[in-house]
């Protein structure tokens, strides 16, 4: 196993090396490091695994460049802006019923989707412009959309988390809604008031809503038709496996895209289009190069190490190892954590009430979503709201994060009287 | 396929062939267990199924029911219970029961038994595949609780029977293989 | 945040890219294409007929998913058996299995139906970030034979993209969207379902229309998987897997016996069960080139099964399974399923005399594990 540890230290290095030192880019710095790691460990240039290692990724890369091309539909036919108003006028009064509603907004689409990326990219769009307006920093309101999109991603119905774990040690996705409901929701809000309730300034809130009162521009129900289909075409095939077609995510936000084209103001789509993907390519060449770096990883044994090591503790640290391992592996990613860590941990623990110890993991697990170096869900956030610096808004995310592992690691301490008392 | 030699029809044969060639000597000396017999599960594995075909074998008088509660015990007429203990987490999903709900099965079952004088016997054949954490806990719930107890020998082998046993002064026989539990099982009966 | 590649000149970097894109895609599509030419199988002294899935659902004609059927009948009356290989790709010790019966197997009366590639379409690519080799090589008594090593799951070539939630057609339970393309979570099958949904249900039907009196799916699983080196059994096959479990000691190989959970949907010991007649078996040997501790991948994992961490597992009590230097060899694993095959029909035969299941010409379990594969082959 030292093999493996000195290569894990090789790696680790190389690639703060290239970053931090050479000042290439990440996705770059992963590819190169992907390809050393073998030649080091005498496995050669293995190029078929080295290639297939990049479609690991194709899914999400595809979803994030359509529903960026979607953001930046909405964005040029006026609905984004009108939508905000309305969202403001609606609710401005109560800043704290205001940023309620705007948490759950957040986590819709990752709570029906189960992915924290179109929570970010879905309704973090919508949501961003309001909470400039309520007088946030810009790293604060990355913050407020990050989080709130995590807990989006663990919230009932859709937790993919879970079910990969599930899938692992033959628990059926069924009876989890009510604790992640109770977890997930009462967090969320929490996460949100405390990085959040302090920025809000009345004044400034009052003096927009002034303004977004006084402009004219409003965009007529038909303009929501993007948004509809997309609603639509998202919920439909989950409510009605049966009959309804389940087009997936990138197909929705095309179709959603071309149905805004249809509605609202006129604008040059090719260069919106061409706008968004570009912004958005970086993000999907880190995934590339992190595809590689893990089937390397496993290849050379380096995953079998750390998991291994994660499990050789003594059982009084396990759950310190869990708190720890779980969201550091969710720095590459928060599935492949749930499936590399997750399953591992889920035996290990079986004599626990499995529906909140799998909850409890899921939390835990999520909270990797902030972590270097893919850190998804507050990069492509930054991406979205033009924060150049990431890192900005995982440090006000941080303290909250801790707060969630902690939580789930007092569900797993406490998981049958917590079921008993739930009745799962 | 040479189906005849390894065929279950020369098992009783085999059975008796190899207790009167080793002639193994049990802890248990005299039969503690009166006829007729009701066999049941802590734990849902389907280990159960497994002393099912030894007691057909050995033609004892017993009926099976794997998931009883402590209410029926008293209706099924039986004097003594046999218990198969092991826990599965395929078995209790089968059985749509959580393993918090099979522990407190077995804690009410358990001290019904005593009330109402049944000997128990504890017998777990599934070797290394039934222990860890959560085979453990059944474990750990029931052997206290028995008259006499089973092993076979690889589900032993960090001692714990050995220890659970010595500790509550329960005689324990441990069998090198399934297929040799049934010999001893069936002598523990009058 | 790329901004450094913005200082070079444009052009003559985006020729480059594409000319490495090409010189890469160059050197990895001939292995690619590699992977889907079928492996050799021979057709062995039992072997009556070669039938398709297609013969029993039209619907898979022409496509990746028509399987091939291998019949062996004996031409005496007895019993029908279907044993299942392939359906993961992945878990070379099932498929294995399926080939050296029909390449090996002799029967004597009854009917078998051997499938060696469930998952045709599974064989042509391997996991993703999986780090695993495409082939390894066996040397056989005709020389060395190359296999594939495949996928758990169907090629995204045949079926893609993935659902975010794969939701179980005739149950409604919901799993994580990539068990999609997961041949046994597709069972029973719709004619006019997904890629996968259709293999299931062409063996369904294979098995409705030959009215197949047992059927075993051939697996293995990590060793940390609870449910391993074991029988799963259909509520119905219960009888006959107990006795198989306990045939079994006899040869000195130690078999768990696991119930079909009613709850998990999908599966082909449960959809099976409950859709036909066929009493359904699924059989797991322990296999640490898929497990998530396994240390360093490649061909001789695979075939040795002997890994450094899967023996530090064990001392901190992780496995479900003995695991010491010797590891898991293919040669045990297959001698595991082909004995655990035998114990099965056996239990079958005794259970009911008017309809036996018997062959020969497959070693037993000691053979097998004194390098009795490659002799086979």
């Amino acid at each position: 196993m030292t093999t493996q540890f000195l290569l894990l230290a090789f790696m680790v290095l190389a690639f703060v090396g290239l970053v931090l030192v050479a000042k290439l880019p990440v996705s770059l710095s992963l590819v190169i490091t992907a390809v050393a790691l073998p030649l080091l460990a005498g496995r050669g240039i293995p190029l078929d695994q080295l290639v297939e290692g990049m479609f690991g990724y194709l899914d999400t890369g595809l979803v994030l460049i359509t529903a960026m091309i979607f953001l930046k539909v909405i964005e040029g036919n006026g609905l984004l802006a009108g939508l905000t108003r309305s969202i403001t006028l609606r609710f401005g009064s109560s800043p704290l019923l205001l940023l309620v509603a705007l948490t759950i907004v957040i986590m819709f689409p990752g709570m029906i989707t189960g992915s924290c990326t179109a929570s970010v990219l879905g309704t973090g769009t919508l949501v961003s412009p309001i909470l400039l307006a309520m007088g946030m920093p810009l790293p604060v309101v990355g913050a407020v959309i990050s989080s709130a999109a995590v807990y989006g991603m663990i919230a009932p119905p859709v937790n993919i988390p879970i079910m990969i774990i599930g899938g692992g040690i033959d628990l059926p996705y069924i009876g989890f809604d009510g604790v992640l409901a109770l977890v997930s929701f009462p967090l969320a809000i929490l996460t949100t008031l405390i990085i959040g309730y302090r920025h809000v300034d009345r004044t400034a809130l009052a003096n927009v809503i002034e303004s977004k009162r006084a402009e004219t521009g409003s965009v007529g129900l038909a303009a929501y038709l993007p948004l509809l289909v997309a609603v639509i075409l998202m919920v439909g095939p989950k409510a009605f496996p049966t009959w309804f077609p389940d087009p997936r995510m990138p197909l929705t936000f095309m179709i959603s895209a071309a149905s805004g084209l249809l509605v609202g103001r006129r604008f040059d789509v090719v260069r919106a289009a061409r706008a968004g993907v570009s912004e958005i390519l970086p993000v999907v060449g880190i995934l590339f190069g992190v595809g590689m770096l893990i089937e390397m990883m496993t290849m050379t044994g380096i995953r079998g190490a750390i998991v291994v090591g994660a499990l050789s503790v003594p059982p009084a640290l396990m759950l310190a190892v869990i708190a720890v391992s779980l969201p550091l592996f969710g720095g590459i990613s928060v599935y492949g954590g749930a499936s590399v860590l997750g399953v591992p941990f889920a035996l290990a623990l079986l004599g626990q009430n499995q529906i909140v110890v799998l909850s409890a993991l899921s939390l835990i697990g999520a909270m990797g979503s902030y972590m270097p170096p893919v850190a998804l869900t507050p990069v492509v956030t930054a991406q979205l709201i033009c924060e150049p610096r990431y890192g900005r808004i995982v440090k006000l995310a941080l303290l909250p994060a801790v707060l969630a592992v902690l939580v789930g690691v007092a569900m797993l301490v406490w998981a049958n009287p917590i079921a008993k008392f739930l009745g799962v | 396929m040479r189906l005849p030699s390894r065929s279950l029809t020369f098992l009783p044969a085999l059975l008796l062939l190899s207790a009167s060639l080793s002639a193994q000597t049990y802890t248990l000396k005299a039969p503690i267990a009166s006829k007729p017999a009701l066999l049941i599960s802590i734990g849902q594995s389907a280990d159960v199924e497994m002393v099912k075909v030894l007691l057909d074998r050995s033609k004892l008088d017993y009926k099976a029911d794997p998931q009883v509660k402590a209410g029926g015990l008293a209706a099924s007429g039986a004097k003594t219970l046999i218990i198969a203990i092991g826990g599965s987490s395929k078995g209790l999903g089968a059985a749509g029961i959580s393993a918090d709900a099979e522990l407190d099965r077995a804690k009410v079952l358990l001290a019904e038994a005593k009330k109402l004088g049944l000997k128990i016997i504890g017998i777990h054949v599934g070797g290394e595949a039934r222990r860890g954490e959560l085979s453990d806990k059944f474990i750990l719930a029931t052997v206290a609780s028995c008259d006499y107890v089973i092993v076979v020998a690889e589900g032993n082998a960090d001692g714990l029977f050995t220890k659970l046993c010595a500790a509550a002064k329960i005689p324990l026989d441990s069998v090198e293989k399934i297929t040799k539990a049934g010999d001893p099982l069936f002598k523990a009966f009058k | 945040m790329d901004s450094t590649v913005k200082k070079f000149p444009r052009l003559p970097l985006s020729l480059g890219l594409v000319a490495a894109v090409c010189l890469v895609l160059g050197l990895v599509i001939p292995s690619d294409l590699e992977m889907r030419k079928p492996d050799t199988i021979r057709k062995g002294p039992g072997v009556t007929e070669v039938k398709r899935l297609s013969d029993w659902f039209p619907g898979l004609k022409g496509s990746a998913g028509d399987s091939e059927v291998y019949v062996l009948d004996s031409g005496k009356p007895g019993g029908s058996a279907l044993v299942i290989g392939g359906t993961h790709p992945n878990e070379p010790a099932g498929w294995m299995t399926a080939i050296i019966l029909v390449e090996n197997a002799k029967p004597e009366s009854g009917k078998l139906f051997i499938i060696t590639n469930a998952n045709a379409s599974g064989f042509t690519h391997t996991d993703y970030m999986e780090g695993e080799p495409r082939h390894f090589t066996i040397l056989g008594a005709s020389g060395p034979r190359k296999f594939r090593f495949g996928s758990r799951a169907t090629s995204p070539v045949d079926q893609w993209p993935d659902p975010d939630i794969y939701v179980h057609a005739a149950s409604g339970q919901r799993l994580s969207g990539s068990e999609t393309r997961n041949l046994n979570r597709a069972y029973p099958g719709r004619p006019d379902g997904t890629f996968t949904e259709k293999v299931t249900f062409a063996i369904t039907s294979m098995i409705l229309a030959e009215r197949i009196d047992v059927t075993v799916d051939l697996h293995e699983a990590s060793p940390e998987y609870p449910v391993i080196n074991a029988i799963v059994a259909h509520d119905r096959a219960m009888k006959v897997a107990s006795v198989a479990v306990l045939n079994l000691e006899f040869d000195g190989v130690t078999m768990g016996l696991e119930p079909s959970p009613v709850k998990l949907h999908g599966l082909s010991h449960r959809e099976l069960g409950d859709a036909t007649d066929t009493l359904a078996i699924l059989m797991e040997a322990a296999n640490p080139s898929q497990g998530r501790l396994r240390g360093v991948t490649d061909e001789a994992l695979i075939l040795k099964g002997q890994d450094p961490f899967y023996l530090k597992a064990k001392a901190l009590g992780r496995l479900f399974v003995p695991y010491d230097a010797k590891g898991w060899p293919l040669e045990t694993r297959v001698g595991r399923h082909a004995a655990g095959l035998a114990a099965i029909f056996a239990a079958w035969s005794e259970q009911h005399p008017d309809r036996p299941i018997t062959y020969e010409g497959i070693p037993s379990y000691d053979e097998f594990v004194a390098g009795g594969l490659g002799k086979l082959l």
